[in-house]
């Protein structure tokens, strides 16, 4: 038997051990939700009724994800095939490939010892060289075009794939904690704080489902920076403009990145994803802080929840503080303009000298301002 | 595909010089420490505080030709010490060159205290503490504003509620019509604007209280991912062996990661109000429920914006022109970017002395 086959057998045999292992999974599942599912004619007995289905359909996902990684094993390996001739001629591969390295081993550095020796200058050696690496390279590279097309779109099923599993998968567990919530309290439990941990534990695992199709979608622009990278190289190269230097050829791959990962950051797609994650993200850490606040409130310590309370009105009481400083000040403004309409000796001097001791409350705004250096008059 | 064709003398040659310029580069890295790296080391005096806020008063560097004091007003999500960055790379001593009395407003590092702070507190609090203790100070009714992009938004505000208070108006890099950039035509423009159209911000807000820093600064980083974290393997190593150009890249590095967090609430308004509902340009922005009409700004405008700005495209600053209410309007276009118009060595000798040329004919 061939090593290809061997792979081959190798690749089916897991999968099949995959699929065996997500069926006991939701059997055993299947038989914890039944356990704690709510009577029927309750409300949450919608969930109840889904249980004995979900398991057998995340089964199902779960070897669409599996067969999916088969076919993604096979792929790579068909990508190898066409890259190195003939495995069908009863050829192994791996001695195929290890009769390519040594030929080209001998070529290039065979000519380059010639070149050191005076044999071939130095422009030939360069010419053969390149044209040696073309020859070689080319058949693999134009066989590494359609395999990473087909990456992208086993990538593509396989993210799909998981995504699915994940949010029917984990919506069962959700399911099984809810019904352990809504069972009667025992003591000292407090339902309150179940319900803060529950809704944090969804709403995380709801963000792990987006989480995975984020990632997903960062994968793929990956593939895609790959493709643009190497049409960018292949068009220069046909332009007579081919890249030369180290630099150049860093700056293109910059390049293509920043291009493909912009088009990915301004799609409808990316952007809802990542609005409902960060949503699912930042709910999670909101019922955390509450479950927090209660446990803290239980012990009699003071809460986030307090503090934040205690600065709001702070921050409240300074504005009408500040707003009545404006009302004083609008009033001794209008009280020294009517003084000075109405001149009269005395009560003028007076009225001047108790601006002046005014002056420096109605500019400062309240008890934290203050005037640390007093700037020259210019 | 085409392999690169990279020639082997040219790769040696390109790795040879990079293994040089590293280990002169390591060489000099390596006697630099963090207090090496200073920003804004032009000498001023703190004239005046309120809580975190600090207002600067910078020494003058010629003889005064502007009586009007002029007061930058810097954004709350990053630090002025850009504006200073260094003495050959300053805004603020180009403008001290030009006979200018400059003041600066720090609006510090808010702490969860802060997470209440509004618009309003900052326009009608803060900063207008800062214009009442100049104006005491030099004995005039009104200063010169020059705001900073964020900091340009408030000046613009606060121009708008008290016009009295405002000799003339220097704006920069400054938004205004926050959805002016669906109209670019340049992709790269306006992502701050799409990004923010889409977030949930009343769940940040309540999820974070002051919005992290870092937060803020992972967002502008993904305006060019890639370029963003390639710069140490190609603009670090063009720099490394040459030290002034090392210390530049070493304070803009430095500066780049210093990122107050946004007050909860202030945060809130400059999201949903502006950039999601964008009532500024729309007459409906309320800081404080005092409403910002643009037609109440009646001082001389100066508006200076960067014609490859891809933070606050073109477009977004320049829909002022049709909404105040002064006849003494003017644009400035400068070349570079949102940072680079401040920092870079193409508008050292314009940007500055352009501003001050403008504040002298309306002194």
């Amino acid at each position: 038997m061939s090593t290809n086959e061997d792979w081959q057998t190798a690749v089916g045999r897991w999968s099949g051990a995959q699929r065996e292992l997500w069926h006991a999974w939701s059997h055993l599942l299947r038989e914890g939700a039944r356990a704690v599912a709510p009577r029927s004619g309750d409300p949450t007995a919608d969930a109840a009724d889904a249980g004995p289905d979900a398991p057998d359909a995340l089964t199902a996902r779960m070897s669409d994800g599996a067969n999916a990684l088969h076919a993604l094993a096979r792929l790579s390996l068909e990508t190898w095939r066409a890259a190195f001739a003939a495995p069908g001629a009863g050829e192994d591969w791996p001695e195929r490939m290890h009769d390519h390295a040594r030929r080209w081993m001998d070529q290039t550095f065979g000519a380059a010892l010639g070149a050191l020796q005076g044999e071939i200058d130095a422009d030939e050696q360069w010419r053969r060289w390149v044209a040696q690496l073309q020859g070689l390279g080319l058949p693999f590279l134009g066989a590494l075009e359609p395999s990473q097309r087909a990456f992208g779109g086993a990538l593509d099923a396989l993210g799909s794939s998981w995504q699915d599993t994940l949010r029917d998968g984990w919506d069962v567990m959700p399911r099984v904690l809810d019904g352990l919530a809504q069972a009667p309290s025992l003591g000292t439990a407090k339902p309150e704080l179940q319900r803060k941990i529950l809704e944090g534990f969804n709403a995380w695992s709801a963000s792990q489902v987006l989480n995975h199709e984020y990632q997903a979608l960062r994968a793929k622009a990956w593939v895609e920076v790959v493709h643009r990278a190497a049409r960018e190289l292949a068009e220069r190269a046909h332009r007579d403009e081919p890249v030369q230097t180290l630099r150049e050829w860093m700056m293109l791959w910059i390049g293509a990145g920043d291009d493909v990962l912009m088009d990915l950051y301004r799609s409808q797609e990316y952007l809802r994803v990542q609005r409902e994650l960060m949503a699912q993200t930042l709910t999670a850490r909101v019922r955390l802080q509450e479950a927090r606040d209660l446990v803290l409130a239980a012990y009699n310590l003071p809460t986030r929840g307090e503090l934040d309370d205690a600065y709001r009105v702070i921050h409240e009481l300074r504005r009408e503080v500040r707003a009545l400083k404006r009302t004083v000040a609008s009033l001794d403004h209008a009280d020294a303009d009517g003084r000075q309409r109405a001149p009269a000796k005395g009560p003028a001097r007076a009225s001047k000298a108790r601006r002046a001791r005014r002056k420096p409350a109605a500019r400062g705004r309240g008890d934290a301002a203050k005037r640390v250096d007093e700037a020259p008059k210019n | 595909m085409i392999p690169p064709g990279i020639r082997p003398d040219t790769l040696a040659s390109e790795l040879l010089e990079l293994n040089r310029a590293l280990g002169a580069g390591l060489a000099k890295v390596g006697q630099i420490r963090e207090q090496d790296v200073q920003l804004a080391q032009t000498p001023k005096d703190l004239v005046h505080s309120e809580d975190r806020m600090q207002l600067f008063r910078f020494r003058p560097l010629a003889e005064r030709r502007v009586a009007t004091p002029v007061l930058i007003v810097y954004s709350l999500v990053s630090r002025h010490t850009m504006t200073d960055l260094q003495e050959d790379r300053s805004m603020v001593r180009k403008l001290l060159a030009q006979g200018l009395d400059v003041y600066l407003v720090d609006w510090g590092y808010p702490m969860p205290v802060d997470r209440w702070l509004t618009t309003d507190d900052y326009i009608s609090g803060y900063l207008d503490g800062c214009v009442e203790h100049i104006c005491a100070a030099h004995g005039v009714d009104a200063v010169n504003l020059l705001g900073i992009c964020q900091g340009g938004v408030l000046s613009l505000c606060y121009a708008a509620l008290e016009p009295r208070r405002v000799k003339n108006l220097t704006l920069t890099m400054t938004p205004v019509d926050f959805h002016a950039d669906r109209d670019e035509d340049n992709r790269e423009f306006g992502f701050i604007n799409l990004w923010q159209r889409y977030m949930d911000v009343d769940l940040l807000v309540d999820a974070f209280g002051n919005v992290p820093g870092d937060f803020m600064a992972w967002v502008f980083s993904e305006t060019r991912p890639l370029a963003n974290v390639a710069k140490y393997a190609t603009s670090l190593l063009d720099v490394i062996d040459d030290e002034n150009r090392l210390m530049y890249f070493l304070r803009m590095e430095k500066w780049i990661s210093d990122n107050p967090d946004f007050a909860g609430e202030a945060c809130r308004e400059w999201m949903k109000d502006l950039y999601q509902e964008n009532r500024l340009i729309r007459g409906e922005f309320a800081p404080g429920g005092r409403r910002v009409k643009l037609s109440e700004i009646t001082m001389p405008v100066l508006n200076v914006y960067a014609d490859n700005d891809h933070l606050v495209p073109p477009r977004t600053t320049r829909a002022l022109a049709e909404h105040v209410g002064t006849a003494d309007y003017t644009e400035l276009a400068l070349p570079g970017g949102h940072i680079g118009v401040y920092v870079g060595s193409r508008t050292q000798n314009t940007f500055a002395p352009a501003i001050a040329d403008w504040l002298r004919e309306r002194d």
